[in-house]
């Protein structure tokens, strides 16, 4: 799927549990080419704002709009065209990595098997079962699962976490590689090393109020905040 | 393999469950001493008054299957327990709903024996009547459920429903009001159809071979379910996610006034709001844990009366292994992207689990010191009492090794050959082995 000009409106996004309000009143705009970073402290409403724009979690309010298509009404579309990679993904695990690839590539259009196994990266490793594999050997399946269908969206929550420095760096080439193909790349993340040299632009949120929406030049600001 | 990609998911996971065949086995053992132990009294009781109470017998026996079926295509299509897999990705709907249902029939066929095995010492000429009518209740009530269901995950956020969700839900969310009554919506669509069919069931035994298509129709019903559930499945099995979240959240997020306070143990939750929280998840979501617990210690009192040691002691130390995984079974219900949603740190869900799984597993050490009390054996005692706290720390410990990202499935098993060790080295020094 060609990112393009993939574009992400969200307006008033709003969520409450109970009485909590977890996310206050979101409005920004994503866009095919953008390397964003999603920053905020545990707790924030990272989780909770990635969840309702990939179509896990119902907004108390406000709206999420794909390409104008509701992904709250639609959320289908946004499945097929959005890749997501869960702050703590969970996995078959009595499957080995290329058969969860397998699985990936059958509900998804236009997945293609060898790309998801170069992104993981696993070597022979790929046909062993999840349940033998580390935590970073996870992570790496479920990064390629979320881009096996070259989504024009890629959300990534804390997903680099647990990766070795050289994994990183691997996953990060991939990730920028795609951006300049036009896919919309949003990584979620409290450690900002990264970010310095791939995002495009911020977004800082703190509980739960976009607090800054800047360019790479606001990084600074945003380190003295956190 | 199959080409539908949750059937074959499916497959590799039976071909890879090492206690399958086991398994299957206890479950058909199961299955035939109930039919050996029922089928001669029902054939008894029906010797007098024979229509009317096949007809009843008949009816009751449908009715329960349909129940079962309505309760299982909920854990089938809404808590499938492996939502967070494939639920992050598109959901091809009809290739789901065929894996499902496939899944289901499979996993009920067990049921459906038991109901067609009770009456299997029937007169041959009625028992294939039986079987029809029997066969029809149970296909058809899988249909109406998946149909049900998927209806009461439009229900939960239609504005239309919402008042009368809100006459019934209790201190239940809206949406869960829905889910919970979805069952008792598809015994209620399916019932007349019941009664219809088991009439005729009777009356084509009876002779009335033309009667024979009415015991059908909860199969007819059934099948208008399962095209409901094939229009509504695109929309809806991605929605379910959506609104599980939510009810989970509902359920996690402490408020004050409008809190269930009603569970077990709660009067230990005095103004411990954390606390009383995963007590609150404990009783919603693994009673059955308590009720288990419970048993565990009344059958090993039961033991020390009866003098059998060794039970007592096996049986303890077999529930303590089993009990450290407990923690990690209540924290299931409260993924960690939610906990600090809901702005609850590490350290205080770490208390708050380790409290509420240590208060639970005391539901087996209180009948066993009652009774060794009251046996008057002090030393036992004494050694009982260690080896309860022991297991505590352990319980401590284990929550602390859920917490601990990289290697806390190692620490765990180390935690658990710790207890094992303990029980072991407690039986040699008692005696006992």
């Amino acid at each position: 799927m060609d990112g393009g000009c993939v574009k992400l409106e969200v307006q008033g996004l709003t969520k409450n549990y109970g009485r909590q309000q977890a996310v206050k009143g979101l409005d920004f705009v994503l866009e095919g080419g953008e390397f964003v970073g999603f920053i905020g402290g545990n707790g924030a409403g990272k989780s909770t704002t990635i969840k309702m724009l990939t179509g896990q979690l119902i907004p108390t309010s406000g709206h999420i709009a794909l390409d104008g298509h509701s992904v709250v009404e639609e959320p289908q579309i946004a499945r097929h065209r959005i890749g997501y990679v869960p702050e703590f993904p969970e996995l078959y695990t009595y499957l080995t990595g290329r058969e969860m690839l397998e699985f990936v590539c059958s509900v998804r259009e236009q997945a293609s098997l060898e790309w998801g196994m170069e992104v993981a990266g696993l070597g022979t490793d790929i046909d062993r079962p999840i349940q033998e594999y580390s935590q970073g050997m996870r992570r790496k399946i479920a990064i390629a699962c979320a881009m096996v269908g070259k989504p024009a969206i890629l959300i990534l929550d804390e997903a680099l976490n647990g990766l070795d420095p050289s994994s990183v760096k691997r996953i990060v080439g991939l990730l920028e590689q795609e951006r300049e193909r036009g896919v919309c790349i949003l990584l979620s993340t409290h450690v900002l090393d990264t970010l310095e040299k791939l995002a495009t632009r911020l977004l800082y949120i703190e509980q739960g109020v976009l607090i800054a929406d800047c360019g790479i030049e606001g990084l600074a600001e945003i380190r003295e905040r956190l | 393999m199959s080409s539908n990609p949750y059937i074959t998911v499916r497959q590799k996971k039976d071909q890879r469950q090492p206690m399958r065949v086991p398994l299957l086995l206890v479950q058909v053992v199961f299955v035939v001493v109930i039919i050996l132990s029922i089928r001669e009294p029902l054939s008894i009781y029906l010797l007098s008054n024979t229509s009317q109470r096949l007809e009843q017998l008949l009816l009751r026996t449908s009715a329960l299957l349909v129940a079962l079926m309505a309760l299982q295509t909920y854990t089938g299509i809404v808590r499938h327990p492996e939502r967070n897999i494939f639920g992050v990705h598109p959901i091809l709907s009809v290739p789901f709903l065929y894996s499902v249902a496939l899944e289901q029939v499979k996993g009920s066929l067990l049921w459906w024996l038991t109901a067609v095995g009770i009456w299997s010492a029937v007169s041959m000429s009625w028992f294939p009547w039986i079987l029809l009518c029997l066969t029809s209740a149970w296909i058809g009530g899988i249909g109406v459920g998946y149909g049900v269901h998927l209806g009461s995950v439009w229900a939960a956020r239609s504005p239309n429903i919402a008042p009368v969700l809100d006459m019934l839900r209790g201190q239940n969310p809206k949406e869960q009001a829905a889910f919970i009554y979805a069952p008792g919506v598809a015994l209620g669509l399916m019932g007349l159809s019941l009664l219809f069919s088991t009439g005729a069931t009777r009356l084509v035994i009876e002779g009335q071979h033309k009667l024979a298509p009415w015991i059908l129709l909860p199969l007819g019903v059934g099948v208008v379910g399962w095209l409901v559930a094939l229009r509504l499945a695109p929309t809806y099995l991605l929605r379910a996610s959506m609104i599980l979240v939510d009810i989970d959240a509902h359920w996690n997020s402490l408020e004050d006034g409008d809190q269930e306070d009603g569970v077990y143990l709660d009067w230990l939750a005095t103004d411990k709001p954390h606390r009383l929280r995963l007590l609150r998840n404990s009783w919603r979501l693994h009673r059955w844990v308590t009720y288990l617990a419970w048993s565990v210690g009344g059958l090993s009192a039961l033991f020390l009366w009866l003098e059998d040691l060794v039970s007592a002691l096996v049986l303890c130390g077999a529930a303590s292994i089993a009990f450290l995984f407990f923690p990690m079974l209540l924290s299931k219900s409260e993924p960690k992207w939610l906990q600090w949603s809901l702005g609850i740190s590490d350290a205080v869900q770490r208390k708050a689990l380790t409290e509420v799984s240590i208060l639970i597993w005391m539901s087996v050490g209180v009948p066993v010191l009652f009774m060794l009390v009251w046996l008057g054996l002090p030393g036992f005692s004494l050694l009982f009492v260690g080896s309860f706290l022991w297991t505590a720390l352990m319980l401590g410990l284990a929550v602390r090794a859920h917490f601990v990202e990289r290697k806390g499935t190692l620490m765990h098993r180390g935690i658990v050959l710790l207890t094992l060790m303990w029980w072991i080295g407690m039986a040699k020094w008692m005696g006992v082995v």
